[in-house]
């Protein structure tokens, strides 16, 4: 079941990584579809001559590049999940679509950066011939300075300078677009404006002799020494222009056959687009199909867990009246399965508290019965005995001696004293039986009330008594005070050989919870009898040293057990006792 | 027409005897009826059965009843008692060995004038009698006839 479920869960994952990657090839199909456009664009522009359109053709190529590669083999930077090759079984129709694309694109690519590749030839003339009609304006000056001091030949030669010059200057602006037709005619021109100056320079003497021509001479050098830079300028320019034109005739070319190709392309990315989509509704179909099946298993074990609560609940709610001590409540069965075997269980486990409850109630019966007996009819002979022993002491006086009164005066002592010990083992019975009452108990107002009626029943005693404050508990108030009447009562009796005496009521702690105890620093008693103090007429004293019958501690034992208490003591011999108990 | 008659139901002889002898010692000279079950008791007080010659209006002063006794149990002479319009006013004590709750509660829901417990010791016994005698017999005013 764990396996079904470990490979329910893998297979999920898998269809969302799936998901998000086809989801992935869809967002960046639609991006490759406008890449794919703009470069059969940026392709008829750039072999145009467009020098811009050529870098953004380069620049989108480079981009569909990388997309393509990043969509194969992962590491899209927007945070693709992973790439194809991860993920074989969702992207196999995707992948062979990616391939024939990939097949489609290289060349086309290659032919890209051909295309592309004529731009900075391209560049470099232009800037070339800007540099060269830049300096035309000097050329204008130059030339104005010369014709002030020419001779008539001279400003005819002059003259034909500024004209070929103002080709030049056409032909230099033109040479970008049109090399072919262009640079015989400019290259013609710069010779011929090189021989002309050449002459001039050299020149033969005018009709005026040397000293013109030493006037003319200043002005034309300067000319000649903007001229020379120029002219070395155009050299360079004219292979230059050539170079990009046959580049363009090149990309044109080039250009042509990438059309198909790209259109190609263009079908290829649309056929990827489609089938993305489909892949991604067909995982979406599935991820819905999953969610049906586990909503359909949780509604199962919802049911299954109904039907195993509802019994459960059943067995709780007779649990709980049985608990009440209503003993007649069972549970319906309604299954043959493990819950219905325990309700069956639970059904004859109750029915023998039932019966043992009656049984009980029988037995208890019977021990009231002879209980009653007890207090009733064993008394009666006591008091026979004990009456008709003072009646024969009375109505016989002077026929008994001394020996005999004694005789007679222990009958009687015996059998009052058998009359007390009948009382407490009543009332020891007594404490067991009845209901046990559950309220807030004020233990330190019960001891002041104990000491007070001990001190008023004798006056004479030297104790001094150390109540301790706030000792409230949880408990039975009659049965409560009976403890502090014996364990206080204990005290008072245990310290009445001593001329003074301490008897203390504190409150301690035992394993967390509080104890209460009653300490005196009276007789004491012998650590190794201590198991024998709460035994019912267990003593530990002489009978002449302290009365009593025995019956107390076993009362106070009694008494905190139906509590859930523990009691227990120490001591030492005429070092005092300190008895302890908890209340549960 | 009154009489001073103490009726003491006791069907142990020796407590009878004994409860007899205290009176005497406490000098208490009333003429005591012993009753030795509950249907004798009845009998006395109804005024039938081996009484019925008696004037059933001579009610006893006092009637002295234990509860455990043969055939009819103190409780249920003292209900009879109590039921009749005709003794209903007769102060009757429960004098006996039970000490049980029990029996308190129900002698004073059937409306016991009192109820004392025989101690085991004669001399405290005696001082019980005597007290009881005292009260009921001298100081108490009986119900009118």
């Amino acid at each position: 079941m764990a396996v079904l479920m470990l490979l329910a869960i893998g297979a999920v994952f898998l269809q969302v990584r799936q998901q998000r990657y086809v989801a992935t090839v869809v967002t960046v199909a639609m991006d490759q579809r406008l890449a794919i456009q703009r470069i059969t664009d940026g392709t008829a522009n750039a072999i145009s001559g467009d020098l811009r359109a050529n870098v953004v053709l380069r620049r989108t190529a480079d981009e569909f590049d990388w997309n393509l590669r990043a969509l194969r083999e992962g590491g899209l930077t927007f945070g693709s999940p992973g790439s194809a090759s991860d993920l074989p079984e969702a992207s196999a129709d995707i992948q062979s679509q990616m391939d024939r694309i990939d097949r489609i694109w290289q060349p086309t690519y290659g032919n890209v950066t051909v295309v592309s590749g004529s731009a900075p030839v391209g560049v470099q003339v232009r800037e070339l011939a800007l540099q060269v009609t830049n300096r035309f304006s000097d050329f204008d000056i130059a030339l104005e300075n010369a014709q002030k001091t020419a001779t008539a030949v001279d400003r005819a030669a002059l003259a034909d300078i500024g004209r070929v010059l103002g080709r030049v200057r056409l032909q230099v602006l033109a040479i970008a677009e049109s090399p072919k037709q262009t640079a015989p005619d400019l290259a013609a021109n710069a010779e011929h404006i090189d021989a002309v100056l050449g002459a001039l320079l050299i020149g033969e003497p005018g009709p005026d002799g040397a000293a013109l021509r030493q006037e003319l001479l200043g002005p034309v050098d300067g000319f000649a020494a903007l001229w020379e830079a120029s002219s070395e300028d155009i050299k360079t320019l004219i292979p230059l222009a050539e170079e990009f034109a046959e580049g363009l005739v090149a990309a044109r070319e080039i250009a042509g056959s990438s059309v198909p190709l790209l259109r190609e392309i263009s079908v290829a990315v649309d056929l990827l687009d489609q089938e993305s989509r489909d892949k991604v509704i067909q995982i979406q179909w599935f991820l819905l199909a999953v969610t049906g099946v586990f909503l359909y298993i949780c509604a199962l074990a919802m049911w299954v867990t109904w039907r195993t609560i509802r019994p459960l609940e059943r067995l709780t709610r007779a649990t709980t009246i049985i608990a009440e001590g209503d003993l007649s409540a069972r549970v319906e069965v309604g299954s043959r399965d493990e819950i219905g075997m325990l309700a069956v269980a639970f059904n004859k486990m109750t029915e023998d508290l039932q019966r043992r409850d009656i049984e009980l109630a029988a037995v208890n019966d019977e021990l009231e019965a002879f209980n009653y007996s007890v207090s009733h009819d064993l008394r009666a002979p006591l008091r026979t005995i004990d009456g008709f022993s003072q009646a024969l002491l009375e109505d016989y006086e002077d026929k008994l001696d001394d020996e005999g009164k004694d005789y007679l005066g222990r009958t009687r002592a015996a059998s009052q004293r058998m009359g007390v010990l009948i009382d407490d083992l009543l009332n020891l019975s007594r404490v067991t039986r009845g209901d046990l009452r559950h309220e807030e108990v004020d233990l330190t107002a019960i001891a002041r009330k104990v000491v007070a009626e001990l001190e008023e029943g004798d006056p004479e005693r030297q104790v001094t008594f150390e109540i301790a404050e706030g000792a409230v508990t949880m408990g039975d108030p009659n049965l409560l005070r009976a403890v502090l009447d014996n364990l206080i009562g204990n005290a008072w009796k245990f310290t009445g050989n001593h001329p003074t005496a301490k008897i203390e009521f504190g409150i301690t702690e035992d394993g967390g919870q509080p104890a209460f105890y009653v300490r005196d620093d009276g007789a004491g008693f012998d650590m190794r009898y201590s198991e024998n103090l709460f035994g019912a007429f267990q003593r530990l004293h002489g009978m002449t040293e302290f009365p009593g019958t025995g019956i107390g501690l076993a009362t106070v034992q009694r008494i905190i057990h139906r509590h859930g208490g523990r009691v227990w003591a120490e001591g030492e011999v005429e070092q005092g006792a300190t008895f302890y108990f908890t209340l549960g | 027409m009154s009489s001073d008659v103490i009726l003491l139901v006791e069907d142990n002889p020796d407590d009878e005897a004994l409860t007899i002898r205290a009176l005497n010692r406490n000098n208490i000279t009333n003429e005591v009826i012993v009753a030795r079950d509950g249907v004798e008791a009845m009998d006395y007080v109804f005024a039938r059965g081996t009484h019925s010659e008696r004037d059933i209006n001579d009610l006893p002063r006092l009637v002295l009843l234990d509860l455990k006794l043969p055939k009819v149990d103190g409780l249920e002479v003292l209900k009879q008692i109590r039921a009749d319009d005709r003794t209903k006013r007769l102060p009757v004590v429960v004098l006996t060995s039970s000490k049980e709750e029990q029996d308190l509660v129900d002698s004073y829901n059937l409306g016991v004038n009192s109820y004392i417990r025989k101690p085991v010791d004669f001399t405290l016994f005696t001082e019980a009698v005597r007290q009881v005698g005292l009260y009921w017999l001298v100081l108490n005013e009986p119900p009118p006839r």
